[in-house]
């Protein structure tokens, strides 16, 4: 049920998001990409907030991140993330649901873009400061709970 | 009893039929099924010639001629055979440049079998190159066999064994000839093996995202049945151009005189699909050393899946570095291809060794900048410095070492001998 939903909506909104000239559209009812959720920051906030290195908005990383392609697809550095591999499929699993909703919906949209050897209108790209590390901290905690239960097991 | 109910169909179905495709594949990702095809092309028509085909000393050139001129429509399938193995690497080496460029090494079942498939088909392609028992035929064979004889303790006489006796000969040719009946058959179960592992976790895409919600999946028919079956059509059809029109491209002058044991052609070089593994067995100043790098060569592509590229999909597609390198290599590869080709002397025995010094310095290159691409921007740039400096002073070293006057070589070997 929640699948057909999510798929109605990204059917009807995505047309309209890759069209050129087209008014930025958000992909999520009543949120922006990029606009914190869930208590979320975006790199730009956790710089300024001293969570975070300023040399994370250095010019090098930026020319990285955008000369990367994901960003033109509109793709956020965490939803890149191996979704086989086996900490990230539980750190995906630990995601609040709006979070992973989110994520579907971003995958699901780059997906049709590179099948349409599309990208995303310039001002819809994903910036260095506007992306959202969402799934570090999830990563970190499983790959803590992994070391803890590697320990625990060679105690034995 | 072809009710989706029934367990076969229900197999049968969600492997072909209905088997979920990513929606965003690209041309490079048809490579696979026109792989399945030329092995069938091959099974085919090699079983065609088998029937015509005499694997004696004596008689092998000859029934190779009676095939070309009285077998109806021989020389054509021959034309098949013989360009189909061309292309049928063609596409290999394009079916594993795409595996390397989108990081489908990830798959590492897939990525392991597939390993396994290109060393069969070498195989089974040097052994039917034997059976024309032409000049080049003989003397490939000599050469590719006497390698072996490099392995300590075993060689010399894991040598003879192959030959069966103490020089190619009878016995070699016959069981050149079913070794090579029997490898497609081997080829065709671990393609199934191959197949299935890839079924079990899903086709990559261009993105390298895996999407568990389906919305960017379609099923295999019919948009990629139909895109198979054309791309397929246009191989077919290029296949038939190749053997119909220049039918002998591919075969070397010499291989129209029969072998003659006691006269050594000028240059044995190998078809064009070996040439870059020829070009790595000629850099080494020693015959053990060119057998290790060339085995090496292959077996370096195993070590793809094992960096820990940890959360992060592979690949080249969001990393300019790597897509720089990856092309850089792949130029590499095909200037490998042609020096291969050329003699043995200046300046084409030096390029060897810088080639095959790029060749290898690629996958420790690429996957550490992949790596590091994986660290999330915490890029460490004085070990990123460090390394690409390390890597060129090496280069560096190694072309110069190989460049330098003879006497200065001797006084610095003698330097570190004494």
């Amino acid at each position: 049920m929640a699948a057909n939903k999510l798929m109605s909506a990204v059917a009807k909104l995505a047309p309209r998001a890759v069209q050129g000239g087209a008014k930025p559209t958000s992909m999520i009812p009543n949120m922006k990409i990029g606009t914190p959720w869930a208590g979320l920051k975006t790199r730009g906030e956790l710089v300024e907030a001293g969570l975070m290195d300023e040399s994370e908005l250095s010019e090098q990383h930026k020319n990285v991140f955008n000369f990367s392609y994901f960003p033109e697809v509109g793709l956020m550095w965490d939803d890149l993330a191996y979704g086989r591999d086996p900490t990230v499929r539980e750190a995906l699993r630990r995601l609040p649901p709006d979070v992973h909703a989110a994520r579907m919906v971003r995958i699901s949209r780059a997906l049709l873009l590179s099948a349409q050897r599309k990208v995303l209108p310039e001002e819809e790209w994903t910036t260095l400061e506007s992306d959202i590390p969402y799934m570090a901290p999830y990563i970190e905690q499983v790959k803590r709970e992994k070391e803890e239960m590697k320990e625990w097991k060679s105690k034995d | 009893m072809f009710s989706r109910k029934n367990k076969w169909v229900k197999f049968l179905n969600n492997s072909v039929w209905d088997y979920k495709v990513p929606i965003n594949i690209n041309n490079w990702w048809y490579f696979g099924s026109l792989l399945g095809l030329m092995l069938v092309c091959q099974i085919i028509s090699g079983f065609f010639l088998s029937t015509h085909y005499v694997a004696h000393v004596d008689y092998a050139f000859d029934s190779i001629v009676h095939i070309n001129r009285d077998v109806n429509y021989g020389a054509l399938i021959r034309g098949f055979h013989i360009n189909g193995a061309s292309m049928f690497f063609f596409f290999m080496y394009i079916h594993i440049g795409r595996g390397i460029y989108y990081g489908c090494y990830r798959q590492a079942g897939v990525w392991y079998t597939g390993i396994v498939l290109m060393l069969l088909l070498m195989a089974t392609s040097f052994l039917g190159y034997v059976l024309p028992w032409g000049q080049m035929s003989y003397w490939a064979s000599v050469v590719i066999t006497s390698l072996l004889s490099t392995i300590p303790y075993i060689g010399p006489s894991l040598v003879e064994w192959i030959w069966g006796g103490y020089a190619v000969g009878q016995a070699t040719l016959t069981r050149f000839y079913s070794l090579h009946f029997i490898l497609p058959f081997i080829m065709v179960i671990v393609v199934i093996i191959h197949v299935g592992l890839l079924h079990e976790t899903g086709s990559s895409n261009p993105l390298g995202l895996y999407d568990p919600s389906g919305v960017g999946m379609r099923s295999f028919h019919p948009l990629y049945s139909c895109n198979d079956l054309f791309f397929c059509l246009v191989a077919m059809g290029y296949l038939i151009k190749l053997s119909a029109f220049h039918t002998w491209a591919f075969v070397p002058c010499e291989n129209w005189i029969k072998a003659d044991p006691m006269t050594t052609p000028k240059h044995i070089t190998p078809e064009w699909y070996f040439l870059w593994v020829y070009t790595i067995l000629r850099s080494a100043p020693t015959k053990g050393g060119g057998v290790a790098l060339m085995v090496l060569s292959i077996l370096v592509l195993a070590i793809l899946p094992l960096v820990p590229m940890t959360h992060w999909q592979g690949g080249t597609q969001f990393s300019p570095v790597g897509k720089m390198l990856f092309a850089l290599w792949v130029s590499n590869w095909l200037i490998m291809t042609w020096v291969g080709s050329q003699p043995a002397t200046w300046p084409f025995m030096e390029e060897t060794v810088y080639s095959t010094v790029i060749y290898f310095a690629f996958f420790p290159v690429f996957l550490l900048n992949l790596a590091l691409k994986a660290s999330k921007f915490q890029l460490d740039r004085s070990l990123y410095y460090k390394l690409w400096i390390l890597i060129l002073y090496v280069s560096i070293m190694i072309t110069i070492f190989y460049n330098l006057p003879e006497s200065i070589k001797w006084t610095i070997e003698d330097f570190l001998a004494n």
